[in-house]
C-alpha cells in the first residue's frame, strides 16, 4: 500500500511547515541585527547577550522555574494520594461518580473559566488570611489546583492496570498494611507518579491563562513577560527568549524519546 | 471420628453467599497432616471459594476454620501460617527471583543471613538455583510456577494451597510437573490442599480426594475410593466414567441392557445405575452365550490412544442408532477391527452401583 | 464435626470484610481513604469546584457604579447575554458567541482536513523514519501558545513576503500588515491546534488495516468513497478525541485572538478577559463564564452522543493517548 502520494505529501509537509513557521520565524529573527523592522540586517548573538543581562527576563525565568517545580512536588504528592486513597477503597459507584466529576474538572473546563474561578476563590480567601495575595503564592496554589487531577488521572490510570492478585499474594506472604504499601503498591505505581510529575511540570511551564489572571507585579513568569512584551512593543530580546524556550522545550523530549526507544 | 490429634485443617459448616449466589452450603472438610488433598469440581463449584476462605482471603459467613486444633477464623491471611500458590502465580513483577521467594520472610522480618540461607536451599529443592536475579517477565510458565511454589514453601507454612496449579501449563509439561510436585511433597511433608477441575490431576497427586459441586461436597475419601466407588452419577461422570447403565434387580440378578448381570457389591437398592470403568472391562472373540456378565457386541470405532486401543462398542450395529456407546480401553494387541462382532465381559467385581449408601 | 448450630464467626461485628487480603472494616478502610485522599479532595473542592458554583451565582449579580460587586441577585447580566444593554437590544454579544462557535468550527475542520494527510503520511514512512516525524510532531505541541501566536506577527508584517504578496494582488493596502484580522487568526488558531488534532488521530491511523482500505478501492474506486467506508469507521476514536480537544480549547481561546485579531474578531475569551480587567464587570464576567461553560457542555454532550455508536465512552479525555 505504499504508494507515493505527492498530495498527500505536500498537504502533510504544509501542515508541518504551518505549525513550525512561527518557531523558525522567531528563531530566524532572533539573530537578526535588526532593532525595529523585519528587514534582514546581518547575524548577530548580541540579543542573547541581552537577554542573559536583562534583570527582568532572568526573575521571570527563576519565578518560572520555582513555580514549576514547588508545584509540580506538592501536586504529584496529592494527586498520587488522591488517586491511590479513592481508587482502592469501597466507596459506592455514585459517590465515585461525584470524585471523579470534581477529579475531571480541569480537563473539562476550558482554562480561562479556571482562572476567573481561581482569582474568585482567591478573593474571597484574602478576606480570611493576607497569604493569598497576588503573588507567587496564589501563582503555586492555583497550578497545584489543575495540576493535582492530571497527576490523578496519570496514577489511577497506572493502578487500574494492576491486577488484585499481587496484594492477595502480598497478604498471604505476610505482609502488613504498611510493608505491602511500602513494598508492593508504592513500586508498582511508581512508572505513572513519575510520568504524572513530568505532565504536571509541562503544564505549568507552558500554562498562561491560569498564571495571567492569579499572578501578582512582583510574580511575573515567562509566558506572562513574553505577552506583555507583545502588548508593549516587541524587541528581538523577545526573539532571544522565545527561542531560547522552544529550545528548552524540544530537548526533554528527544532526550524523553531516546530514552524510551532504549526498551 | 477422625484421629484428631492427626487433623491438619478442619472446616466446619462454611457458608458463603455472593448476592444472590450461594458459592458455599455449609461445607465440611477435614485434612490430615502430611496428605494432599484435592477438591475436585466444576468452574463455579465453589471450590475456589472454598480455598480462599481458608487461606484468609475471604471472610465465610458461617462456619470455622481450624489448623492443627487452633480456630483461625478471624484470623487475618497475613496472620495464618498458610502460604498459596495462585492460579495466575501472582509473581511480584518488579522484584527479581530472589526477592519474590524471600519477600515472606521479609515481612516476617527474618534476619538477612537466614534468609539468604532459606531462599538458596528452597531454590536448590525446586531447581530454580542460578535463576536469582531474573525478573517474572523473562521467566517461562513452568519456572514461574517454580518460583510461586518456593515463595510458598520457603515459609514452612503449616498447609499449602494451590488452585489450579497445572491449569497454565503446557499440556505435554503437565504430567513431569505433577511427578515433580508430589515427590517435592514427600520430602517436604508439608500438608497439600489442591484445587482442579481436571481428574487426571486429581488421580496423579493426591491421596484424598473431594468432589464438589453447586457450593457442597458429594463424596469424600481417598482417591482410590472415590474413583473405583464414585456415589453418584455427577461424580461418576465428572471423573470421566461413561459406561453407566440402569439395572433392576431379578432375583440374585440384574437386569440390565446387556443382558443379566451378577454384580458382587450388591446395591441396596432395587432399580439405579451402575458403572464401571474402561480399563476393567474384558474383550474376548465370542461371548459365552447364556452366562450372566457375558454378551456381544459390535465395535462401532477403535481409536489408537498411545497405549493401546480405545473401542466403541454398540449392541445395535445399526448406522443410526442414539445408543450411547460402551467405551472400553483394550491393552491388548488385539486385531480388532471395527464393525467386528465381539464377546464382552463385565467382571462382577468391577461393577459399581451408584448411590449404594442406605439413604440417612 | 457438627454442624447444626455452627456458630457464626465469633467476636467480629457483622461488618468485617476481606478486602484485597486485608482483614478489616469498610469504615475503616473509608476512614484510610479520607486520610490520604480528604487534602487533595477538600483542595480540589475549595479551590476549584466551589468557586465554579460561585462563579454561576456571581452571574446574578451586578456591577455597582466604582466597579465593586452588588450582590443582589438580578437578571440584568442574563438581560445582556442575550442581547439586553442599557441601549436597547444589540445582537453583539449573540455574534460573540455565534462567532466563537465558528471560529472553532473552522479551526477543527481546517485541522481535520490537515491533520488526515500528515498523519497518513506519516503512517506511510519507514518505522525508523516514522520515529523522528512523531518528535517533530510533539515538539510544536508543547511550544508555549503565546510565543507561536506573536510569531505570526513577524511573518504577517508588512515587509514580509505574505503581506508583500497580498498588496500586489491588492487584498490589502500598500505597507499593511495582514494582521489583525481573520486570517491571521485562522492561522494562529490551526497551527496551535494541529498538534492537538493529529497527534490522537495519529494513534488511530497508526493501527489501521490497509487491506481494507484497498478492499474498498476494489470496490469503489473514488476516493471519497474509500475515505467514507474504509478510512473514517476505522479512525473514528482518535478522530473524536482530537475534535474534542481541538475544537474546546478554541471556543474559549484567549490569546490567539489577543495577539492576532481585533475587534472584528473578539470571542468569549477574550470579552471575558475584559469584564476581569479593564471594565471590572466581575458578574457579567461570571455571566459569560456560564455561558461559555454551557457551550463546552453541550459540545460534549453532542461528541459523547455522536461517539457512542463507536465505541462505549471513556471518561477520560486522555483515553489511551498518555
Amino acid at each position: 500500500m505504499k504508494q507515493k502520494r505527492p498530495l498527500v505529501a505536500l498537504i502533510a509537509v504544509f501542515g508541518m511547515v504551518l505549525m513550525y513557521a512561527p518557531s523558525v520565524a522567531v528563531a530566524v529573527f532572533s539573530v537578526n541585527d535588526a532593532i525595529y523592522g523585519l528587514a534582514w540586517r546581518g547575524f548577530t548573538l548580541k540579543w542573547y547577550k541581552f537577554l542573559f543581562q536583562n534583570e527582568y527576563i532572568i526573575n521571570a525565568a527563576i519565578n518560572t522555574l520555582i513555580l514549576a517545580t514547588v508545584s509540580t512536588i506538592a501536586s504529584t504528592i496529592l494527586g498520587t494520594a488522591l488517586a491511590i486513597g479513592l481508587y482502592r477503597a469501597p466507596w459506592s459507584p455514585g459517590l465515585h461518580r461525584l470524585f471523579d466529576l470534581v477529579i475531571n474538572l480541569p480537563v473539562v473546563v476550558p482554562d480561562i473559566i479556571m482562572a476567573v474561578a481561581l482569582a474568585l476563590a482567591f478573593n474571597a480567601l484574602r478576606m480570611v488570611c493576607s497569604i493569598f495575595d497576588i503573588g507567587m503564592v496564589t501563582l503555586i496554589v492555583s497550578h497545584v489546583t489543575f495540576q493535582i487531577s492530571f497527576v490523578t488521572l496519570v496514577v489511577k490510570s497506572r493502578l487500574e492496570s494492576l491486577g488484585h492478585d499481587t496484594d492477595e499474594a502480598a497478604r498471604d506472604l505476610y505482609a502488613s498494611t504498611f510493608f505491602h504499601f511500602r513494598r508492593v503498591t508504592l513500586p508498582l505505581i511508581r512508572p505513572g507518579i513519575i510520568a504524572g510529575g513530568m505532565l504536571a511540570f509541562t503544564l505549568s511551564l507552558d500554562d498562561f491563562i491560569i498564571s495571567f489572571f492569579n499572578h501578582g507585579p512582583e510574580s511575573v513568569t515567562l509566558p506572562i513577560y513574553v505577552y506583555a512584551a507583545v502588548k508593549r512593543g516587541i524587541t528581538p530580546e523577545i526573539h532571544a527568549l522565545s527561542t531560547v524556550m522552544l529550545v528548552l522545550t524540544a530537548i526533554p523530549i528527544i532526550i524523553a524519546e531516546r530514552l524510551t526507544r532504549k526498551f | 471420628m477422625t484421629d484428631q490429634i492427626n487433623v491438619a485443617l478442619l472446616c466446619s459448616g462454611i457458608s458463603k453467599t455472593f448476592g444472590n449466589h450461594r458459592a458455599l452450603i455449609d461445607v465440611d472438610l477435614s485434612v490430615r497432616k502430611g496428605e494432599v488433598l484435592t477438591i475436585l469440581g466444576p468452574s463455579g463449584c465453589g471450590k475456589t471459594t472454598l480455598l480462599r476462605i481458608i487461606a484468609g482471603l475471604e471472610l465465610a459467613d458461617a462456619g470455622q476454620v481450624f489448623l492443627n486444633d487452633e480456630d483461625i477464623t478471624r484470623y487475618p491471611a497475613s496472620r495464618r501460617p498458610i502460604n498459596t500458590v495462585f492460579q495466575s502465580y501472582a509473581l511480584f513483577p518488579h522484584l527479581d527471583v530472589f526477592s519474590n521467594v524471600a519477600f515472606g520472610l521479609q515481612a516476617k522480618k527474618t534476619a538477612k543471613s537466614k534468609i539468604t540461607q532459606k531462599v538458596g536451599d528452597i531454590l536448590s529443592l525446586v531447581r530454580m538455583d542460578g535463576l536469582e536475579k531474573r525478573f517474572p517477565h523473562q521467566l517461562s510458565g513452568g519456572q514461574k510456577q517454580r518460583v510461586a511454589l518456593a515463595r510458598a514453601l520457603v515459609n514452612e507454612p503449616k498447609l499449602l494451597l494451590l488452585d489450579e496449579p497445572m491449569s497454565a501449563l503446557d499440556a505435554h509439561l503437565r504430567t513431569k510437573v505433577q511427578d515433580e510436585l508430589r515427590a517435592l511433597q514427600k520430602e517436604l511433608g508439608t500438608t497439600f490442599v489442591l484445587v482442579t477441575h481436571d481428574q487426571n490431576e486429581a488421580k496423579r497427586l493426591s491421596n484424598h480426594l473431594a468432589v464438589m459441586n453447586e457450593g457442597q461436597i458429594i463424596q469424600f475419601g481417598t482417591t482410590e475410593k472415590v474413583f473405583t466407588k464414585p456415589d453418584n452419577k455427577f461424580v461418576a461422570e465428572f471423573l470421566g466414567a461413561t459406561n453407566l447403565f440402569e439395572a433392576s434387580r431379578d432375583g440374585a440378578l440384574y437386569r440390565t441392557r446387556y443382558g443379566p448381570m451378577d454384580v458382587t457389591d450388591k446395591p441396596v437398592w432395587d432399580e439405579g445405575k451402575i458403572l464401571i470403568w474402561p480399563e476393567r472391562i474384558e474383550i474376548h472373540e465370542k461371548a459365552k452365550t447364556g452366562e450372566p456378565n457375558w454378551f456381544s457386541c459390535y465395535v462401532r470405532d477403535r481409536v489408537f490412544n498411545g497405549d493401546g486401543l480405545d473401542l466403541l462398542l454398540v449392541k445395535d450395529a445399526g448406522n443410526d442408532s442414539l445408543e450411547k456407546p460402551i467405551l472400553v480401553k483394550a491393552r491388548n494387541s488385539f486385531d480388532i477391527q471395527s464393525g467386528q462382532e465381539v464377546g464382552v465381559y463385565f467382571p462382577p467385581d468391577y461393577l459399581v452401583p451408584l448411590e449404594n449408601r442406605a439413604q440417612n | 464435626m457438627g454442624h447444626d448450630g455452627a456458630p457464626k464467626i465469633p467476636g467480629q461485628g457483622p461488618r468485617t470484610v476481606v478486602w484485597l487480603g486485608e482483614l478489616t472494616t469498610y469504615w475503616r478502610l473509608r476512614l484510610r481513604s479520607l486520610a490520604m485522599a480528604g487534602p487533595p479532595l477538600l483542595w480540589l473542592t475549595l479551590l476549584l469546584a466551589v468557586p465554579c458554583l460561585l462563579l454561576g451565582c456571581l452571574a446574578f449579580a451586578s456591577r455597582g457604579q466604582y466597579g465593586e460587586i452588588v450582590f443582589q441577585a438580578t437578571a440584568v447580566n442574563l438581560k445582556r447575554l442575550i442581547g439586553y444593554t442599557t441601549f436597547g437590544w444589540s445582537p453583539a454579544f449573540l455574534y460573540i458567541m455565534a462567532r466563537s462557535l465558528w471560529v472553532a468550527l473552522v479551526t477543527t475542520v481546517l485541522c481535520v482536513a490537515l491533520a488526515y494527510p500528515l498523519t497518513f503520511h506519516i503512517a506511510t514512512r519507514p518505522p525508523k523514519k516514522r520515529v523522528y516525524w512523531l518528535i517533530l510532531l510533539i515538539i510544536p505541541f508543547w511550544t508555549n501558545v503565546v510565543i507561536r501566536a506573536y510569531a505570526w506577527l513577524l511573518i504577517l508584517g508588512p515587509q514580509m513576503p505574505p503581506a508583500k504578496i497580498a498588496a500586489v494582488l491588492g487584498l490589502i493596502g500598500d505597507g499593511a500588515s495582514l494582521y489583525p484580522g481573520p486570517l491571521a487568526v485562522y492561522l494562529g488558531m490551526v497551527s496551535t491546534f494541529l498538534p492537538f488534532m493529529a497527534l490522537p488521530l495519529y494513534a488511530s491511523v497508526e493501527r489501521i488495516n490497509w487491506e481494507i482500505l484497498e478492499a474498498a478501492k476494489d470496490l469503489y474506486g473514488s476516493r471519497y468513497m474509500i475515505f467514507m467506508q474504509a478510512v473514517l469507521p476505522q479512525t473514528k476514536p482518535g478522530l473524536y478525541v482530537g475534535i474534542i480537544v481541538t475544537f474546546v480549547p478554541s471556543m474559549a481561546m484567549f490569546v490567539v485572538t489577543d495577539i492576532l485579531g481585533g475587534a472584528k474578531t473578539m470571542l468569549i475569551g477574550n470579552l471575558i478577559q475584559q469584564q476581569f480587567a479593564q471594565a471590572r464587570d466581575w458578574p457579567f464576567g461570571a455571566a459569560l463564564s456560564a455561558a461559555l461553560m454551557l457551550l463546552t457542555l453541550m459540545s460534549l454532550a453532542v461528541f459523547r452522543w455522536r461517539r457512542r455508536d463507536g465505541n462505549g465512552g471513556g471518561s477520560s479525555i486522555f483515553g489511551g493517548f498518555d
